[in-house]
């Protein structure tokens, strides 16, 4: 009788595995920033699967996956991170790594995570399994005057063969540290490469560590394949084109920066235009004139298009360029505060958050028609698991 | 020079506005509801964007009435209008009117803003 109960309840306890299995291969991540939480969705179902609150100060808030894509990691401007496990949504480890964070980043192997921290200036780096704080690496730099600080960092970013890259804000400096060797030794330190580098990216192939400035006429492109050649700088000036300088009211954000045709579409300071240049030469190619100071241009997955939002005023419009004749072929008001823009891993669709209307967008991403939309309170960053298998996201 | 302009300004402003400023603390500028909505969505939608959701700094300055009980009302609301060329503050007066820039720059100074909580996990 014992033997027949036990029995049933292994038969019962298998079929439910059965059951309820999940992967996470089609779920992501939505930022919530006013109330300091994140949801969980599904990108099949275009639905809210679940919601994981009290996690601090999500104001800019972003996160990596761990390589299995069971984990997020956020990167919050509190300093804290927190390791959530996307089919729970329990937070399985948390730890206050800065004061003041702006991003992060997950090793090539999946070990470390790192953050950038704006206060103190440094970055550090921890176990992703418990995050532990495995070591400091201080954004010193010495100042005109001689004096010795720490800088901000920014568009921290993992990169092949075992190495994070970031930029020093206040220095104007690039950096490499190796990932492998166990005390995290700085590789590389590129100085003067422009005046307030505010955000880089890593190319998807891992080739390219482009940097953009908000006090230089020029944009750094680092090539991993020839490092010794350093940062190329290339002018963000079109000979062509004079368009007045118009306030911005917010800094771009460059992990979208449109790499499309072999082409990087780089949003301008302060202008309403992109400027495209070839990724490979590393030239100037021309200006397209864009509705808005552009804040992210996030190509669609077969980069046949680029879709833009705005900063300020404009920020209620979404605008879609076309790659192939570097035209605008659609405007789309979806309301005030669109504030990012992901397509689902295979490109069938973007998930855009409105956050003033308290609302992501489920757009189709061919035919531009609306497919759904999730309530999601002050919805900012969406992050699907897809990202966890990019170098550089 | 803009700049130069600016700082001239501020600074010939400066003694008129100290004693006024904390008269001016006292009795903000009246404000229809939707205006006031105005502002706050502004605070939130936009000037978070470089100084915090909780005006605690990022790419911009800390707005928290601590860092800003130096400067006078007056001062404050000269800045968010025509913003600060050459450090990337934009001018505000194409988007608020005087009356919300004189409503925001007395928000900042009057009201502390309040993190949320984070959950504590056990040992950290």
């Amino acid at each position: 009788m014992i033997r027949k109960t036990i029995l049933s309840l292994f038969l019962l306890f298998i079929l439910a595995e059965y059951l309820f299995a999940q992967g996470t291969g089609d779920i992501g991540v939505v930022i919530e920033r006013n109330s300091g939480s994140v949801v969980i969705v599904n990108t099949t179902s275009h639905q809210v699967v679940r919601r994981v609150e009290k996690l601090g100060n999500l104001s800019h808030a972003t996160g990596v996956f761990s390589r299995d894509a069971l984990y997020f990691f956020t990167f919050q401007r509190d300093g804290w991170i927190n390791k959530i496990e996307l089919l729970t949504g329990k937070v399985v480890a948390q730890k206050k790594a800065g004061d003041n964070a702006i991003g992060g980043a997950i090793s090539q192997d999946g070990k470390y995570i790192g953050i950038s921290n704006y206060q103190p200036g440094d970055i550090k780096i921890l176990d992703s399994d418990n995050l532990e704080i495995l070591k400091v690496i201080p954004a010193l730099y010495t100042t005109k005057a001689g004096e010795q600080k720490q800088s901000r960092t920014v568009g921290l970013v993992d990169a092949p063969n075992h190495r994070f890259f970031f930029a020093l804000m206040d220095a104007g400096e690039i950096w490499a540290v190796d990932t492998r060797t166990p005390d995290f030794p700085i590789l590389h330190q590129w100085k003067e490469v422009g005046n307030y580098p505010y955000d880089a990216l890593m190319t998807a192939d891992g080739r390219y560590y482009i940097t953009g400035f908000l006090k230089s006429n020029w944009v750094v492109r680092l090539d991993l394949w020839q490092l010794e050649e350093g940062p190329a700088k290339v002018s963000t000036i079109d000979p062509n084109l004079h368009l007045p300088k118009v306030p911005m009211y917010k800094v771009p954000h460059l992990s979208g920066w449109g790499i499309a045709d072999g082409k990087a579409f780089t949003p301008m300071i302060s202008e309403e235009r992109l400027m495209a240049y070839d990724l490979k030469s590393w030239s100037p190619l021309q200006s397209v004139p864009t509705y808005g100071t552009v804040v992210f241009a996030v190509p669609r997955p077969d980069q046949r298009e680029i879709w833009l939002s705005f900063a300020g005023p404009k920020n209620d419009t979404l605008q879609i360029i076309d790659v192939a004749t570097q035209s605008s072929v659609k405007m789309l008001k979806l309301g005030k505060s669109i504030s990012h823009i992901q397509f689902t891993p295979r490109g069938e669709a973007a998930y855009v958050s409105v956050r003033a209307k308290d609302k992501v967008v489920v757009l189709d991403a061919y035919t531009h028609q609306q497919i759904t939309e999730l309530s999601v309170q002050g919805p900012s960053g969406i992050f699907f698991t897809n990202r966890a298998h990019v170098i550089g996201l | 020079m803009r700049q130069v302009l600016i700082l001239f300004l501020v600074c010939c402003l400066a003694p008129f506005v100290i004693a006024k400023g904390v008269i001016a603390n006292k009795q903000p500028p009246r404000l229809s509801e939707a205006s006031k909505a105005r502002v706050l969505m502004t605070l939130r939608e936009d000037c978070a964007n470089c100084h915090g959701l909780y005006r605690l700094g990022g790419l911009g300055p800390a707005l928290t009435p601590e860092r800003l009980k130096v400067y006078p009302v007056e001062a404050l609301a000269l800045i968010i209008e025509h913003g600060r060329p050459g450090n990337f503050m934009p001018p505000w007066k194409d988007v608020l009117s005087k009356e919300e820039i004189d409503y925001l720059a007395n928000y900042l100074l009057t009201v502390e803003p309040t993190p949320p909580e984070i959950q504590m996990r056990g040992e950290k």
